[in-house]
C-alpha cells in the first residue's frame, strides 16, 4: 500500500478580476513613442500631434506609463510657453480628465512617468498634443510616449464604474 | 404556384394613433406603476469647465426617485459628452462619456427612456462626468426628469 500525499493547501491567486487592474494573460501591450519638430508658435489650430495611436476595435485598454519631454532650447517648465494635452477622440475635443493643460514634462521617454491605470476605449483614437505658445522655433524636438496594454473586450468587468 | 405572405400583423391598430401615449408600453401612457407620481426635476450644473476639461459631480436624488428623461444642455450650445454611474449600485450606465445628442435631450426636444430608471436607494446619488467639448470655458447643465412616488 503506497501512502497517499497530503493534499496540497488550495492556491491562493493574488489576481484582481478587473481586467484593467490586473493584465490578462491575453493582453497585448504596447509602446507608442514618437517625436516631432517643434511646431510654430501660435493657436490650438497649429497644435502639433506629437504621438497618436487608435484602440484597435473589440479591445479596451489602459495607459500605465506617459512621458513628454522637450529637447532643445528656448523653454522653462512650468511657464505655460508649452502646453502638453492628451486627448481621447480624433476630434480633439475630450481631453483625458487631468490632462487637458499640461505646462512640464510628466517623464522622459526614456524613463516615463507611472500613472494610475487610465482607462481607454475600442475605437479611440489617443493623442499626445503640443501648443507652442511662446517658444521661439530653432530645431528643437518635442517627445511623447504611452505605455499600457490591450485586452479583449469581452474581459471587460461587469458593474464596476469607470 | 406563387406563394404570397397574406397575414395580416397581428399588431395593427393596437398602438394608440398618438405617438405621445406610446412611450411606454403599448398605448400605456403612464409609466407601469408610477401612477400618481410627482414630477420632479433634479438638477446639477458645472459652471466653469475648463476648454476640453473634465468635471465630476455627484447629485442626490430623492427618495423613491424614478428617472424617466435625461435632460443636459451646454450655455455655449456647443456639444459636450456625459457618463452617469449610480453610487450605491457601483454600476456605471455607461462604459466611457457619451456625446450628449446621443444621450440626452433638452427641454425642447426631451428624449425619454423606454424603461423607467430607478438608482440604488437609500440615499440613491448619482455620479455625472461631463466633458467640455470646446476649447473656451462653458457651463454645462444636466436635468434628470422623473417621478417621486407613484404607485409600487
Amino acid at each position: 500500500m503506497s501512502a497517499i500525499a497530503a493534499p496540497l493547501p488550495p492556491l491562493i491567486m493574488a489576481f484582481d478580476p478587473r481586467p484593467f487592474i490586473s493584465q490578462p494573460d491575453d493582453a497585448e501591450p504596447f509602446v507608442e513613442v514618437n517625436s516631432i519638430a517643434l511646431p510654430a508658435q501660435g493657436n490650438s489650430a497649429l497644435a502639433g500631434v506629437v504621438v497618436q495611436f487608435r484602440v484597435k476595435p473589440n479591445r479596451n485598454g489602459v495607459i500605465l506609463k506617459i512621458g513628454n519631454t522637450f529637447v532643445g532650447g528656448g523653454w522653462t517648465s512650468g511657464t505655460g510657453a508649452l502646453i502638453w494635452q492628451i486627448f481621447r477622440d480624433q476630434a480633439l475635443t475630450e481631453a483625458i480628465k487631468g490632462f487637458a493643460n499640461i505646462k512640464s514634462s510628466l517623464g522622459t521617454i526614456a524613463q516615463m512617468q507611472s500613472f494610475p491605470p487610465i482607462r481607454i476605449y475600442e475605437n479611440q483614437v489617443i493623442s499626445m498634443v503640443l501648443l507652442n505658445v511662446a517658444v521661439v522655433v530653432a530645431q528643437q524636438i518635442a517627445e511623447a510616449g504611452f505605455i499600457g496594454y490591450f485586452y479583449p473586450k469581452n474581459r471587460e468587468w461587469q458593474g464596476i464604474g469607470v | 404556384m406563387r406563394l404570397m405572405n397574406t397575414e395580416v400583423n397581428p399588431f395593427v391598430r393596437q398602438f394608440p394613433l398618438s405617438e405621445q401615449k406610446s412611450i411606454y408600453l403599448l398605448g400605456d401612457a403612464n409609466p407601469i406603476g408610477l401612477e400618481g407620481g410627482v414630477p420632479t426635476w433634479v438638477f446639477t450644473e458645472l459652471p466653469a469647465v475648463q476648454g476640453f476639461d473634465t468635471a465630476d459631480t455627484t447629485i442626490v436624488l430623492p427618495e423613491n426617485f424614478w428617472v424617466l428623461s435625461l435632460l443636459g444642455l451646454s450655455l455655449g450650445g456647443s456639444a459636450f459628452k456625459a457618463w452617469f454611474y449610480d453610487v450605491n449600485r457601483k454600476l456605471a450606465l455607461m462604459d466611457r462619456t457619451v456625446v450628449s445628442g446621443a444621450l440626452m435631450g433638452t427641454g425642447q426636444s426631451p428624449l425619454f427612456l423606454r424603461v423607467p430608471y430607478q438608482f440604488e436607494p437609500p440615499e440613491a446619488s448619482c455620479a455625472i462626468r461631463v466633458v467640455n467639448q470646446t476649447n473656451t470655458v462653458n457651463d454645462i447643465m444636466v436635468a434628470l426628469y422623473g417621478v417621486v412616488g407613484g404607485q409600487q
